[in-house]
């Protein structure tokens, strides 16, 4: 067998596994909650008879393991089961919300590199000099403020005062709506892209055959874009790579902020309703796409890295 | 004997020439003081709820900066000022023991999964990947959901339960190239054991990113904090911890924007200041890695 | 900086209008005088409706759009005073009293005691849907059949539905909920549907019976319907019934109605549609409020409050309305030291309601005992708990605790109005010595530990109407009865005989006067026995644009714009 085949075979059995841990541990902890969904579905004043009735419809009356081998079971044949509030399959309301957040995450990414690179490759050209310490000190506050503190600041300043976005998800005004949490998703990975950039190019400019090139008298700016910039962007791919599986299993705070109509805020919405096949939807798409993003990640690497070992 | 003195001449040396680390250092002696003398210095006692006129206006209006509350009231009629400096102190304990507890885990993790390669190293790895698989906040969300009550020793328990993946990776690649080092090979020569090769010779040389993965943990977890209060799932009521006035100042912020500023404010430079002081660290121990 | 600049490119690109805000209404004056026709009102909730299916939903928002699409036997009045909650009849022609007669049992054959309801059906009543079932005409007639079947619907065991013991004096009730499996009638005898008329015939006088018929339970419903889309279908498509129907539905995001172009009494609807936005958090909401994005408010925060609340220009537009309900603490009297009568009494004496009204902003009346002002049988003579700490300490220290003691004391959260309560009453408690724990539960926990007893031994609790009559609150609250864990809404576990007693002969008692009397007394005794700290009932508080006309807010419904009207030239856009 050729290595990359072994290799990826036993990559993709070590992330079905994950996803199965994942999954049971997510089952273990929704059935934990000591709440009785029942009650949250039946209103203040059921009559016995109706507990009974719908424990049965829901499978509580059974044990926790017939459960959870009625779960499992349920999954390995692609069924998701049916929401105790929406009554709708999982599958569909996940289907219906999984759109919404990848616009959100893909534009997020997008903001991210296209400032993050940028600024990143300034300041390495710039090392030591005025432009790059703000950007490094910009960079790192941006990492030292947390997600929703700096969203609604956004939304106070450009939603509220100014009026220029729409305050929350807008039907009909999705691109308005999508700007501030987008921008509010892409703080952190702005900070975050800027400063790896610009510690990779200060490394690769230093290496000898930049060093060579520029002695050969090429340009600085075909040295920076040509030779440095590929490289140092290599690191970047995987963090794009990453940070899009992360972000696709639902921007919780973000979409919560700014009533983004995503996975996130599905998700959280199942918590607190005490929705357990919708928690455990939620928990298990948003596992598999950081676990994929792993996998692409992984093998991108092998493919791209001859020095990256097929262990 | 090669033994990596944790912090040597040069490095403390390059430390101190290191004017942003410096900075760093400078807000975390800061803030530790304010956590620690904090409630000595606080004009008021944090929970304790003014309905008087310059503290509470008759409809319930939180009143601005006075004599009495330099900064100003919150909506509960409690002085800003002193709870951010009670406040202080529980976000910094939440970040400090979240982080011991992750390290501890974490260090563990990485020491023998580097060490021992082979199967234990791709158990503990594959089990690390497995918990990075799960998405952190919906499992902190269940969990607080979860509890009849939240405490702090449930905040940092859930965070350093599961916030100890970074550490573990890291430590692990260190140990890794440690381990092929001359000085373990003739520690191993000598016929010492494993645990003392591990204890002995290995421990003492990963003390210096650990140092740094702590101040840069504790940044990030009192981060976490505030976002767990911020959905109203942190300490519980009275206490105050710098999340919690967030979430409590949050529907007030467009007419007292103090409310969500001081805080804000707070967390943010706290968690600059760590961050300064663990880059100035790796800068520190290991001046040629520029990485962030 | 640069973000800055970036996100004001965004801006232009998008094509937004630069709305900034002014800090008053939009304009300030009389508008128009005579009501003009037209126009989409656009509203914002911070929570999803959970329901469509109208012998299923119950929250107050699940509510909102059945409210808009059905219409019922009886209704409440167009334009109600504050405080008087009138029914007149809706879809049908006439408000039936009670006939009391002897007839033998359907099925056993004995002379039993009934009292019979013959209600007459209006002509010409349809339902409308424009997007029928196949081989369905688009409006079809309401028929008697279709009211007995929406209350055969939520006696039915397999509807779930949270309305089957309202309608248990029907005859034939118990034995439909006791139904298993095809062990029992799916038919009720005492709902009788024949020509024009539906006959109710109860055995044993219910004096709610209108109440509960105008409850959305009662909104007629095709069998037909139900079938085609099934019980889970139901909760999001509907046939309206009412003077509009829904257009597009899309779960916890939006819901829009239009104006229902066959609705028998169409005259008095003005709106041409209405516009709802799902899940809004409540401070978004408030700020789309500001942006002029909405005409009216939902349930105001109290931070909203303080922001427009003290401004002049306001104040034509905010509305003002007690609700009826009762917010409070609850002892769990299975647990010490709450077995005692005198702990549970000092602590009705150490709260101080005057601090929790300043908290509220004037959202919060401080309450006596369980039943609110504005409310059929309310006793402004009923002798309640004044602020006394030194009372209090005194009652402990007679029950053997001097030094007060320490206790767990459960609310629900996140919620930072509940927060704020709960600090003062934290604080008042600590003054007596008894030092109090505050834990955060989780709605769905707290349902669940609420309703069985030796859970929580003092917590937050409240009661909000299903419709505005004592036996509602007391019955439910108070009632031995309704202890755990046949049905525990008595989460207190109070259990007092002679409350019962004056509760089971209120709940038959057909004279007003004589029931009023009966209510008064039970209500009594109970603040006596201090089951609960009464702590406020809750003053709604609103706003409206000056554009928004002839709203008002409804005891029951708690918003109505069915018969509002909007003065279109002055609303921006």
């Amino acid at each position: 067998m050729p290595p990359i085949v072994s290799f990826l075979g036993r990559r993709l059995a070590w992330s079905v596994i994950t996803l199965w841990f994942v999954v049971t541990l997510a089952f273990l902890m929704a059935y934990a909650l000591p709440a009785d969904p029942t009650k949250v579905l039946l209103g203040p004043h059921p009559s016995p008879q109706q507990i009974a009735k719908l424990k049965k419809q829901l499978c509580l009356d059974r044990s926790l393991l017939a459960q959870y081998g009625c779960f499992v079971g349920r999954i390995a044949r692609g069924d998701l089961g049916k929401s105790f509030n929406a009554k709708e399959p999982v599958a569909k309301i996940i289907a219906k919300r999984i759109g919404m957040t990848a616009k959100l995450a893909v534009s997020a990414v997008f903001l991210m590199v296209l400032i993050g690179v940028p600024l990143g490759v300034w300041a390495a050209l710039r090392r030591n000099q005025m432009a790059d310490t703000a950007i490094t000190t910009g960079g790192l506050l941006g990492m030292s403020t947390p997600t929703f503190f700096g969203g609604l600041l956004l939304l106070y300043v450009f939603g509220f005062q100014l009026g220029w976005f729409p305050i929350g998800y807008q039907k009909g005004h999705e691109l308005a709506s999508l700007v501030l949490p987008a921008f509010t998703m892409a703080i952190t990975g702005i900070a975050v892209y800027s400063r790896i950039v610009r510690g990779e190019m200060i490394e690769i400019m230093q290496e000898d055959y930049i060093r060579t090139a520029q002695a050969k008298g090429l340009s600085r700016r075909a040295v920076v874009v040509k030779h440095a910039l590929r490289n140092a962007l290599t690191p970047v791919v995987t963090m794009i790579g990453l940070d899009l599986g992360a972000l696709l299993g639902g921007a919780i705070i973000t979409e919560y902020l700014f009533q983004w109509p995503g996975l996130g805020r599905e998700a959280v919405k199942s918590i607190i309703t005490l929705d357990r096949p919708l928690i455990l939807g939620t928990v298990l798409v948003a596992s598999a796409f950081i676990v994929v993003a792993n996998l692409v990640v992984d093998v991108l690497y092998a493919a791209l890295d001859p020095r990256v070992r097929l262990e | 004997m090669y033994t990596g003195a944790v912090l040597d001449r040069r490095a403390l040396r390059r430390f101190t020439r290191n004017r942003p680390a410096l900075v760093g250092a400078g807000i975390v002696a800061i803030v530790l003081l304010l956590a620690i003398f904090g409630p000595m210095l606080a004009p008021h006692d944090p929970n304790e709820m003014h309905f008087e006129a310059d503290a509470l206006s008759a409809l319930g209006k939180p009143q601005g900066p006075s004599a009495e509350f330099p900064l100003g009231t919150d909506a509960a009629g409690r002085c800003v000022l002193s709870r951010l400096l009670y406040g202080a102190r529980v976000s910094l304990e939440v970040g400090i023991f979240a982080t011991a507890l992750a390290v501890g885990i974490g260090l563990w993790i990485g020491l023998l999964a580097g060490y021992y390669r082979k199967a234990t190293d791709a158990v503990l790895m594959r089990f690390t990947d497995m918990v990075l698989a799960f998405p952190f906040l919906l499992l902190v969300i269940t969990v607080a959901s979860m509890r009849e009550s939240s405490s702090m020793v449930d905040v940092f328990l859930v965070l350093g339960l599961t916030g100890w993946t970074t550490m573990g990776r890291v430590i692990r690649g260190k140990v890794l190239s440690l381990r092929e080092m001359e000085f373990v090979q003739a520690a191993r020569a000598v016929g010492a054991g494993n645990g003392r090769i591990i204890l002995r010779h290995i421990l003492p040389n990963v003390l210096g990113p650990t140092t740094v993965l702590a101040s840069v943990g504790i940044a990030g977890f009192i981060l976490s904090e505030a976002v767990l209060s911020y959905l109203g799932l942190g300490v519980p009521p009275p206490q105050a911890s710098w999340g919690a006035m967030l979430y409590e100042g949050q529907s007030l912020y467009t007419l007292a924007p103090r409310l969500i500023l001081i805080p804000g404010a707070a967390i943010v430079i706290t968690v600059l200041g760590f961050n300064l002081l663990g880059e100035g660290l790796r800068d520190a121990f290991d001046p040629k890695d520029k990485r962030g | 900086m640069a973000a800055a600049l970036l996100l004001a490119a965004a801006a232009a690109a998008a094509g937004c209008k630069n709305k900034s805000l002014s800090a008053g209404p939009a304009y300030v004056g009389a508008g128009a005088t005579t009501p003009t026709r037209g126009g989409t009102l656009r509203f914002s909730i911070n929570d999803g409706i959970k329901s469509l299916d109208p012998q299923v939903a119950y929250d107050e928002y699940s509510i909102y759009p059945l409210h808009y699409t059905m219409d019922t036997l009886v209704g409440y009045e167009k334009t109600m005073s504050p405080n008087a909650v009138g029914l007149i009849p809706q879809l049908a022609t006439n408000m039936p009293v009670a006939e009391e007669r002897t007839m033998k049992h359907p099925v056993s054959g004995e002379d039993i005691e009934v009292w019979v309801y013959v209600f007459h059906l209006r002509d010409g009543i349809t339902f409308y849907d424009p997007t029928p079932p196949p081989g369905m005409a688009k409006v079809r007639p309401i028929e008697p059949r279709h009211f007995k079947y929406a209350i055969e619907r939520c006696l039915d065991p397999d509807t779930s539905s949270p309305a089957q013991s309202f309608f248990e004096a029907i005859g034939g009730a118990p034995e439909m909920i006791a139904r298993e499996g095809d062990k029992g009638p799916r038919e009720a005898w005492g709902l009788v549907a024949e020509g024009r008329d539906l006959t109710i015939i109860l055995t044993k006088p219910d004096p709610t019976l209108m109440y509960k018929l105008a409850m959305k339970f009662a909104s007629p419903i095709e069998p037909e319907v139900v079938k085609h889309y099934g019980a889970d279908g139901l909760n999001a498509h509907e046939v309206s019934s009412g003077p509009f129907y829904v257009t597009s539905y899309d779960r916890d995001i939006r819901i829009q109605f239009k104006k229902n172009p066959e609705y028998w009494d169409k005259d008095s609807i003005y709106l041409d549609g209405i516009d709802m936005q799902l899940m809004v958090e409540r401070q978004v909401g408030f700020m789309k409020f500001r942006a002029r994005e909405t005409d009216v408010v939902d349930r105001m925060t109290v931070q909203d409050l303080l922001s427009i609340g003290e401004e002049p220009a306001w104040q034509p537009y905010l509305l003002r309305d007690k609700s009826i309900d009762i917010y409070g603490e609850r002892f769990d009297l299975t647990m010490k030291p709450f077995d005692d009568k005198r702990v549970r009494q000092a602590f009705n004496y150490a709260i101080n309601r005057e601090h929790l009204a300043q908290l509220g902003y004037g959202t919060m009346l401080p309450a006596k005992g369980p039943l609110p002002p504005g409310m059929p049988g309310y006793n402004p003579e009923l002798r309640g708990y004044a602020y006394d700490p030194v009372k209090a300490k005194a009652l402990l220290v007679e029950a053997g605790y001097p030094d007060g003691f320490e206790l767990d004391y459960f609310i629900t959260g996140p919620d930072e109005k509940v927060e704020k309560i709960a600090l003062s009453v934290q604080a008042d408690m600590a003054r007596v010595g008894v030092r109090l724990k505050i834990k955060r539960l989780t709605f769905p926990v707290h349902l669940a530990a609420r309703m069985s007893a030796g859970k929580i031994p003092f917590g937050l609790d409240s009661w909000v109407q299903d419709f505005p009559d004592p036996s509602n609150f007391l019955e439910f609250l108070f009632h031995s009865k309704y202890r755990a864990p046949t049905n525990a809404v008595n989460s207190s576990q109070y259990s007092n005989p002679e409350v019962d007693k004056l509760l089971d002969a209120a709940a038959v008692e057909l004279d007003p006067a004589k029931r009023t009397e009966l209510y008064h007394q039970a209500e009594q005794l109970i603040v006596d026995d201090a089951p609960w700290v009464f702590e406020y009932h809750s003053v709604r508080v609103e706003a409206r644009q000056p554009w928004l006309m002839d709203y008002k807010m409804h005891p029951v419904w708690i918003r109505d714009f069915r018969y509002v009207w909007l003065d279109l030239p002055s609303r921006p856009r």
